[in-house]
């Protein structure tokens, strides 16, 4: 881009338009003037030389080239700028080639007649001044090579434009002075006073196109050289001119002698050149002084700065120091894993001795790696981190060296360093608080089981004293009674027949006695060895025993102990309850059907269960289910039925820590269920 | 006022057939005695004769353990009977249990006159029925001795 390097690239572009539309202003100023006639328009005063027809249209093309040099973009511009550029180029050469060669090419008025320089006899009418065409020809260069990439060629191009200033303003000084119009002088004194403008302007404008070359760069920038060629030059310039044209007015009124004109002069402008130096140095000065104040400034904030630092240097060493601290010395365990790859980046003491490696044997490997936690955990705590990006009292378990669980607490924070996440976990170790969790929770169990024991010890006290209160009470207010009536019976017939009634009483007794010391037995018997027992082959001596009722009823009896074959259990107690169940389904038999009995085990959640059905009476279960196991309760007005059967089995059962159960439907049959060892679980 | 004064015993223990018998005998109450072993029995007796008032019993001793049917069932079964039998009957409760429960559910069924804890001595049955005596008026009747199917152990 042409004007990349200006700050303010818009105000530049926009100037520089400007510019050229000024320029193409004058040149149609000049155009104007001469298609009107009007010689004012030409050159401005009349007595000075005209801006040529010829000129005017160079002026106005380079204008139009200039401002294309700015602003095109597209290719068919560019194109025509270079067409526009080659056309004055090659006018203007050619018309200098005349003034070199001395012929004619017929081009000095093509488009106009120059009547002013036939009337006033001058040579070549309508030609334009040989400067104006070497300005032309070197302004063409110039501009086609500003935009060059070759540094050589922009330089060229920029001494080119010096040089076209430098025509220009002799021309446009030689007017200011009033240059006497001779032969001598011609060559510069035949420019246009507007062409001359035209020329100083746009040569200087285009300059600063690349205003970092040439002397163009003595007046941009902001060098303290800069600064004072920027501040000395305008003034000299000024000085000159004015002590020059004084100096030459005073010596053309004859009042001074030329020679005292040029002493004059040079004093004069020594002086003013003295007051011009004087100024800079001021205005030199303040801005060193400024430098200076600048300079002694960046050293205050520099060492402010310095100590800040130093500052913040020692906090941060000291927060460090704080920190490996914590780190080192913490009972929790502390470790800092790469959240991408989970390899260790630091692990404190407390960590090392929970897990048993080494830090040298964790850091640089990853937790997987030693399968300190499972890849499950390890994404689980990933996950945390991007979601949340903490953790907090979180149960984990972690592996030590020696594959041993611990059951820790985490807690986790996410922490950047050098681009990289790292995880800074915190682990707590709480196995063996958890293990006497687990122990008390153990504890805790086996209380509970000791106080369901004790629960149904008690319950089956209390029922025993109901045994005891029932079935001895009742034999012993007997005989009270008998022996009322022995005492007052007076003949030997009747204390005959109240004996056979004592003996009556003492045999009930007597063998009420004896159940409830059965029962007793079997309650001390808690301890009782158990072993492993078949449910078949203990069935099969029970049917041997009662082989004889079995035969005699036609009773079908099948038996399937396959969900449940073994159980452990002390060997009478199961002949017993077996015993019992399969007599009593016998003995209360329907009269109208032909017993069929079945047996079954079973496992449900590791519980052996026994369940004997059969189609017998049933009993009214609204009516007997609270006293079913109970001592002496009968249902039947059966001959055998002493209800001592149920009630044994159900205490021997419980004793085991079992459970019996019944469902009957009376003339349908009934269900004995037995869940063996149900407390023991 | 001249009907048979008619007792019921209810109890499976036979001694204490036995004993109520003698009592009533040494006592020299010649009364009509029905004795049943069991509650069931004794409801079947009460369904069969409900329209005979003069069969009814007047007083009912009834046990409270017994097989097949015991005093409570005997109760409930009773109290739904009870609207269709056109005799008072009186019922006390005679038994070996001295258990409180016992007592206390005794306690409010208002069908059940007394709770007496065995041995009944000879003269406390006297002393009972010469109080209902004195309410009824009764005074002579059979000695009546009935036994049905008593089979029971």
């Amino acid at each position: 881009m042409l004007l990349s390097n200006h700050q303010n690239l818009r105000r530049s572009s926009f100037l520089f338009v400007l510019t050229g539309i000024f320029i193409i202003l004058l040149g149609g100023i000049g155009a104007a003037g001469w298609s009107l006639n009007i010689s004012v328009l030409k050159s401005v005063f009349p007595s000075y030389a005209t801006m040529k027809f010829n000129t005017a249209l160079c002026v106005i093309t380079s204008g139009l080239c200039f401002i294309m040099l700015i602003r095109y973009d597209d290719l068919f511009l560019k194109s025509l700028f270079r067409l526009l550029l080659v056309a004055f180029g090659a006018f203007s050469l050619i018309s200098l080639s005349q003034d070199i060669f001395h012929y004619s090419a017929g081009i000095d008025q093509l488009f106009a007649t120059d009547y002013n320089s036939i009337t006033r006899g001058l040579p070549f009418p309508g030609r334009m001044s040989p400067s104006t065409a070497l300005c032309f020809s070197l302004l063409a260069i110039s501009l086609s090579g500003i935009d060059s990439k070759s540094t050589i060629y922009k330089n060229v191009s920029q001494y080119l434009l010096h040089a076209i200033t430098l025509i220009a303003f002799i021309s446009l000084i030689g007017y200011l002075f009033k240059v006497p119009y001779s032969r001598k002088f011609s060559f510069f004194s035949t420019m246009a006073l507007n062409t001359g403008i035209s020329f100083l302007l746009l040569s200087i404008v285009a300059s600063v196109i690349n205003f970092n070359l040439g002397f163009t760069r003595f007046f941009t920038g902001n060098g303290i050289g800069n600064i004072m060629a920027r501040r000395l030059f305008p003034g000299m310039l000024a000085s000159l001119i004015v002590v020059g044209y004084i100096s030459i007015e005073l010596q053309r009124g004859n009042y001074i002698t030329p020679e005292f004109a040029v002493v004059l002069s040079t004093v004069t402008f020594l002086l003013i050149g003295l007051f011009l130096i004087l100024g800079t140095l001021v205005a030199m000065n303040r801005i060193d002084l400024k430098r200076t104040e600048a300079v002694n400034e960046c050293l205050r904030l520099n060492k402010n700065l310095e100590e800040i630092v130093l500052q913040r240097t020692r906090e941060l060493k000291h927060s460090n120091e704080k920190f490996i601290k914590i780190f080192n010395a913490n009972p929790t365990c502390i470790v800092i894993t790469r959240l991408d790859t989970g390899e260790y980046a630091d692990a404190n003491p407390a960590l090392v001795e929970m897990l048993g490696y080494t830090r040298e044997e964790l850091i640089g490997h990853t937790s997987l790696e030693l399968s300190v936690v499972t890849p499950a955990y390890r994404q689980y705590m990933v996950d945390n981190m991007n979601n949340k990006g903490f953790m907090r009292n979180e149960d984990g378990v972690f592996k030590d060296k020696n594959n041993a669980d611990k059951h820790c607490i985490v807690s986790a924070e996410l922490f950047e360093d050098r681009d990289q996440k790292y995880m800074m976990s915190f682990i707590y170790d709480i196995t063996e608080r958890k293990i006497i969790e687990n122990n008390l929770q153990d504890t805790k169990k086996s209380l509970e089981f000791l106080t369901d024991k004790l629960n149904n010890q008690n319950k089956q006290l209390l029922s025993f004293a109901h045994i005891i209160s029932h079935n001895l009470r009742a034999p012993v207010s007997n005989l009270n009674l008998l022996v009322h009536f022995y005492k007052e019976s007076t003949t030997q017939e009747d204390k005959d027949e109240l004996w056979g009634n004592f003996e009556t009483v003492i045999e009930h007794l007597n063998s009420t006695l004896d159940e409830l010391l059965e029962t007793l037995k079997i309650q001390e018997d808690i301890a009782k060895e158990r072993e492993a027992l078949s449910f078949e082959k203990t069935f099969n001596g029970i049917k041997e025993i009662l082989i004889g009722q079995i035969k005699e009823s036609n009773a079908v009896i099948t038996a399937d102990f396959s969900k449940a074959q073994e159980i452990v259990y002390p060997k009478i107690y199961l002949e017993s309850i077996m015993l019992n169940l399969i007599s009593n389904a016998l003995k209360y038999k329907s009269p109208e059907r032909i017993p069929e009995i079945t047996i079954t085990s079973d496992n449900i959640a590791g519980e052996a269960i026994l369940t004997v059905k059969d189609n017998g009476l049933g009993i009214d279960m609204a009516r007997h289910s609270e006293n079913l196991f109970g001592l002496r309760k009968t249902f039947h007005r059966h001959a055998e039925a002493k209800g001592v059967g149920l009630f044994l089995t159900k205490t021997q059962v419980e004793t085991m820590g079992g459970e019996i159960s019944a469902e009957s439907v009376v003339d349908e049959g009934s269900v004995f269920k037995i869940t063996f060892n149900k407390m023991q679980a | 006022m001249n009907q048979p004064f008619i007792l019921c015993f209810i109890d499976d223990d036979e001694i204490y057939h036995y004993t109520v018998t003698r009592s009533l005998k040494s006592l020299g109450l010649t009364k009509k005695v029905l004795i049943f072993s069991d509650g069931e029995q004794a409801m079947w007796f009460l369904i069969d004769n409900i329209a005979n008032n003069e069969n009814l019993p007047d007083v009912i001793f009834l046990d409270l353990n017994m097989p097949v049917m015991n005093g409570w069932q005997f109760i409930e079964e009773y109290v739904k009977l009870k609207p269709k039998i056109g005799k008072v009957i009186t019922i006390y409760v005679i038994t070996s249990s001295s258990d409180p429960a016992d007592l206390e559910r005794a306690k409010v069924i208002s069908e059940i006159s007394d709770y007496i804890i065995k041995p009944a001595k000879p003269e406390m049955i006297k002393g009972i029925l010469e109080n209902l005596e004195r309410t009824i008026g009764s005074t002579d009747g059979n000695f009546f001795f009935n036994t049905t199917a008593d089979d029971v152990t």
